[in-house]
């Protein structure tokens, strides 16, 4: 009862200064909006992946090798590392869905014994026994208008296949669908994967008896690593191309990456959110209290104690802090349904779980009390210190003395105006304040430049990557390799300006204890439609002998020129070569080895070709849809395509990005400036009553926000050229390989878009001076 | 005969402080001359701090007007009562109101910068006497010295009229004398017409023409043909 009235006050506090309040319960908000969406959004894909695997038991270990009997391979089982080993059929064909152009199709075997990898039947019946049946997966389907009951033709070897559509699934192993590692995002008008009985692909390809793929899920206490080494061990020279973990698989491997992403930004970003809140609530409450210096003498002095007043401060923060977190936890658990949606329809993963964790309130509670409650006693601490009589009498001024400014540049300091002096002597009185607003803006700087480094880096990824290094439009991948017949019955087919054979293998490469498996492509050592760039920019040929690495796998493998690298392939029949690095390349989509024909003859031997580069205004997807050789072809103008397309996603998260970057900016500068004026309401009147105009004071106030700005420009500068290096440290891979190059036209752009921040803000202030109240401020001791 | 620099004609003022209507004042008419030292004095309440606070153009009546050199504040639009402020007159509160991350010397400052011809701020300061103190703080001064600075600031805009708020309010007994006795003294050597409102009837005995309110009318104007000297007063 006895604090009802001092409930009240604290009302009209928040009434008086709604626009303050409402800027940082957002900020509040946000941040716990972040929380509990991100980790709802997180638990719900980790568990409905985790159930996912295991109700479709999705392998853990993956083997691929030239064509074995499928009794050797079901026998592998007997390693002790194994509890189950299954043999299978991988193989990417074309299919005719009525288009102008053929898509890939991965025909995948399945049959009843199968246990390993089992897709999930959306709708219809699996292919039963030998009939003519396939299951597409399901948003291959729907991107081809495809249904149950329709007829595809697979055109196997040349020959034009008619089977009919059994049924739409969806598989933990295309979860992220995606050709190769070269095609980063799913493209599913151009890519697809259908299953289809294994006797009757045996019999299609020729190969009755023999599978080119085992699955494997490992023996209980053994780890994926060690099963693999197994693997390769036991079919070390039988042919093996690659063995590869769970880890490493591309679905997996892709939807890993983002849900790391996820979780680290799950608890990184709700906690930058609260402290920059918490900074803001200590500004205001300290300075709340020095105001309220009487008022609390007054408290005092009818018989409120040192609680009760400091429980009076501790209210705002925690009525601020409250309601921004039930705002942010509103909106959150609103938004966890649809986003949840959002990503499982990214990766196509069927909804296990749609739970709302509802200890994450419990989290975002604690979280608003250490922050908000935290930081309101700490601020209000001051209100301890004074004492009834104290606070009774008129304030002391503050005291003054000389600033950095004036001591260290006398010179500089009295050919200043007088109008920059009174500027530059409060900001460098209120220096923790000062800081405060810099940091914002900086921290502003940096959240609304990402987006633009990251446009202008992903231009000059794919201006360079497509316009100076991968300069062909298509790289065409042949089943079985072929000499130069094989290139001049291509140069038939496709109208093509300039045609580049190449020879790519699979390899095995290794520098002490690092590996990776690589597919190595050879190409003649005056080759136009491919070419490289060293790591300072400068063009390099490729090597006679030797081998040219990209950065990311470089930096994997922990080597550069000079340092050599171990190779072995089961075109060498697992023998080891090593090889000189000659040079690490830049490349940013994918990442690969290199080397001329000659190396690679010296390697393996062989002397044929793999596939051809091809530059061509033709459609050459459609001229070889019937090709009897042809595995696959790469159309670098379809990856631009796709990537457009995901290019308008990208701008609505950057947008996003920089509308947050604007409410902080505006939450942080808008609240340290309306104390400034709060602060200076007496000195404002006073100047006012001289003969300054209102203008004139509201000059003051915009040169000191401009000097907040422009310092928080340049301090931004570095943070966010720090911060993008960290960025891009923590998110290169295989596929993407950022280059931490700036356009200086990003600072720009970021730089103007702050001071638009900064003039909305003094826009909104404007109207703060304009309502100072002369009289009042001069005479009254009472806020 | 001198025209007078101000005058106040059939002045009201009304505040409504909720549903309560106070009259601050009630029909005040008075007219001050060059070169004049006037004390306004009552109890508090009596509207003498409205009265000053319209006179410079600070606040509005409610109705009369108030003329300034012939020219009527009520016709001013917000610019042209800034520039009343600004080149005509002093103020002198009783709380000082310095800027207290300036130094003496920029307080004064403050105010000479936007005036075309300010006296010299070396001037005003060895006249208020702290031409030695002139790189202190506030924070670093007595009530005195800050009430000298002040004085100084208004001074020093050589303005038409130095209207002074209870300027020995905050001061103590000796420190209050001296301050008044420096406004009388910049009075005559500047001719500077000088307001002073006051409470303490002691005051009084210092002005050419004394207006004594009560309960927001003026209700006495006294003429002092020999106004004593500020040492010579007593409360």
């Amino acid at each position: 009862m006895v604090m009802q009235t001092l409930n009240r006050r604290l009302l009209r506090t928040v009434r008086n200064s709604w626009l303050q309040f409402t800027a940082l319960v957002v900020i509040i908000a946000l941040g716990l909006l972040s929380l509990v969406l991100l980790t709802n959004v997180y638990q719900n894909m980790h568990v409905s992946k985790v159930e996912y695997y295991r109700q479709q038991s999705f392998a853990e270990v993956f083997a691929s090798f030239t064509y074995q009997p499928s009794g050797y391979i079901d026998r592998l089982d007997n390693l002790p590392e194994i509890r189950r080993s299954e043999g299978r059929i991988v193989s990417d064909i074309r299919v005719d869905v009525g288009r102008d152009t053929h898509p890939t199709l991965r025909l995948v075997s399945i049959s009843d014994e199968n246990r390993l990898n089992r897709p999930l039947t959306q709708q219809g019946a699996l292919p039963r026994g030998r009939s003519r049946e396939v299951a597409l997966l399901t948003r291959f389907a729907e991107a081809n208008d495809i249904e149950v009951g329709d007829s595809v033709e697979l055109i196997i070897r040349g020959e034009p296949f008619s089977v009919e559509v059994s049924a739409l699934v969806d598989s933990p192993e295309f979860v992220y669908a995606i050709e190769d590692i070269k095609n980063p995002y799913p493209d599913d008008t151009n890519f697809g994967v259908a299953y289809m009985d294994l006797n009757l692909l045996q019999d299609l390809l020729g190969v009755p008896g023999q599978v080119n793929e085992a699955t494997f899920l490992t023996a209980p206490g053994v780890s994926w690593d060690e099963a693999r080494d197994a693997v390769q061990e036991r079919m070390e020279g039988r042919g093996l191309r690659s063995v590869i973990t769970r880890d490493d698989q591309l679905s997996h491997f892709m939807i890993s990456i983002e849900m790391d992403f996820l979780q680290q930004f799950s608890f990184a970003i709700p906690l930058v959110f609260l402290a920059i809140a918490a900074a803001i609530i200590y500004m205001l409450i300290s300075r709340l209290v020095k105001s309220d210096r009487v008022v609390i003498g007054v408290l005092k002095a009818t018989g409120y104690d040192n609680r009760q007043v400091l429980m009076h401060y501790l209210k705002y923060a925690l009525f601020l802090g409250f309601a921004g977190a039930a705002l942010g936890m509103a909106a959150g658990h609103a938004f966890v349904g649809p986003t949840t949606e959002l990503y499982m329809e990214f990766f196509e993963l069927p909804l296990m779980q749609m739970r709302y964790d509802w200890t994450f309130i419990v989290v975002g509670v604690v979280l608003t009390l250490i922050f908000c409650g935290g930081t309101g006693v700490w601020a209000a601490r001051d209100v301890l210190k004074i004492s009834p009589a104290d606070a009774m009498r008129p304030p002391a001024p503050p005291p003054g003395q000389r600033n950095l400014l004036e001591v260290s540049f006398p010179r500089l300091w009295e050919r200043m105006s007088f109008s920059w002096k009174l500027v530059w002597r409060h900001l460098l009185r209120n220096k923790k304040r000062f800081a405060l607003a810099v940091l914002g803006v900086a921290f502003t700087f940096t959240v609304v430049f990402f987006p633009f480094y990251a446009l202008g880096v992903i231009d000059i990824m794919f201006i360079q990557q497509f316009e100076e290094f991968e300069v062909y439009d298509y790289a065409v991948s042949f089943e079985q390799p072929v000499g130069g017949e094989g290139i001049s019955h291509v140069g038939e087919l496709v109208q093509a300006e300039l045609i580049e054979p190449f020879a790519e293998y699979p390899f095995n490469v290794s520098r002490g204890w690092r590996e990776h498996n690589v597919v190595v492509r050879a190409l003649s050592t005056d080759s136009t439609l491919q070419r490289f760039e060293d790591a300072r920019g400068g063009i390099i040929e490729v090597p006679a002998s030797g081998l040219l690495i990209s950065q990311y796998l470089a930096e994997e493998l922990g080597v550069g020129p000079g340092d050599r690298l171990t190779l072995s392939s089961h075109v060498t029949d697992g023998e080891e070569h090593t090889v000189e690095v000659q040079a690490v390349i830049n490349q940013y989509l994918g990442s690969g080895i290199y080397m001329s024909r000659g190396q690679m003859n010296r390697l393996t031997g062989q002397h044929d070709h793999t596939g051809v580069l091809i530059q061509s205004n033709d459609d050459v997807k459609a001229a070889l849809q019937n090709a009897a050789n042809v595995a696959s072809i790469y159309s670098t103008g379809d990856l631009i395509d796709v990537f457009d397309e995901f290019m308008g996603l990208v701008i609505v998260a950057y947008s996003t990005l920089i509308l947050i970057g604007g409410v902080l900016g505006f939450a942080i500068l808008f609240n340290t400036t309306s104390v400034s004026i709060e602060e200076r309401a007496r000195e404002f009147s006073s100047m006012r009553v001289l003969g300054y105009s209102q203008g004139e004071v509201y000059q003051a106030l915009v040169r000191e926000n401009i000097l907040a700005t422009a310092a928080g420009v340049i301090l931004g500068i570095p943070l966010s050229r720090a911060s993008v290096h960290l960025l891009v440290s923590m998110m290169q891979t295989e596929m993407f390989y950022l280059p931490p190059v700036i356009n200086p036209g990003s600072y720009a752009i970021a730089g103007i878009l702050v001071g638009i921040f900064t003039a909305v803000v003094m826009l909104a202030v404007r109207v703060r001076v304009h309502n100072l109240n002369l009289l009042e401020a001069l005479s009254s001791r009472l806020t | 005969m001198a025209e007078p620099i101000i005058e106040a004609h059939h002045l009201t003022k009304i505040y409504n402080q909720g549903e309560v209507k106070v009259e601050a004042l009630r029909d005040v008419s008075l007219q001050m001359w060059p070169g004049e030292f006037a004390v306004i004095v009552g109890p508090s309440g009596s509207g003498k701090s409205t009265l000053l606070n319209i006179l410079g153009g600070m606040d509005v009546p409610t109705s009369g007007e108030v003329t300034y050199r012939g020219r009527s504040l009520q016709q001013m639009d917000e610019a042209q009562l800034t520039d009343y402020r600004r080149n005509e007159i002093g103020f002198v509160f009783q709380l000082y109101n310095l800027l207290s991350a300036l130094t003496a010397r920029e307080n004064v400052e403050l105010a000479t910068e936007l005036v075309a011809e300010p006296l010299g701020i070396g001037e005003v300061m060895d006249r208020v006497g702290l031409q030695q103190r002139m790189e202190h703080f506030p924070s670093q001064m007595s009530g005195g010295e800050q009430q000298r600075v002040a004085i100084a600031r208004a001074l020093a805009k050589n303005p038409g009229l130095l209207l002074c708020d209870e300027p020995t309010g905050a001061l103590d007994y000796e420190t209050g004398i001296k301050i008044l006795g420096l406004l009388r003294e910049l009075n005559r050597d500047y001719g500077t017409t000088v307001a002073i409102i006051t409470h303490n009837l002691a005051v009084a005995d210092m002005g050419d023409r004394v207006f004594r309110m009560r309960s927001g009318r003026i209700t006495q104007v006294q003429e002092n043909p020999e106004p004593v000297a500020a040492e010579e007063i007593v409360w």
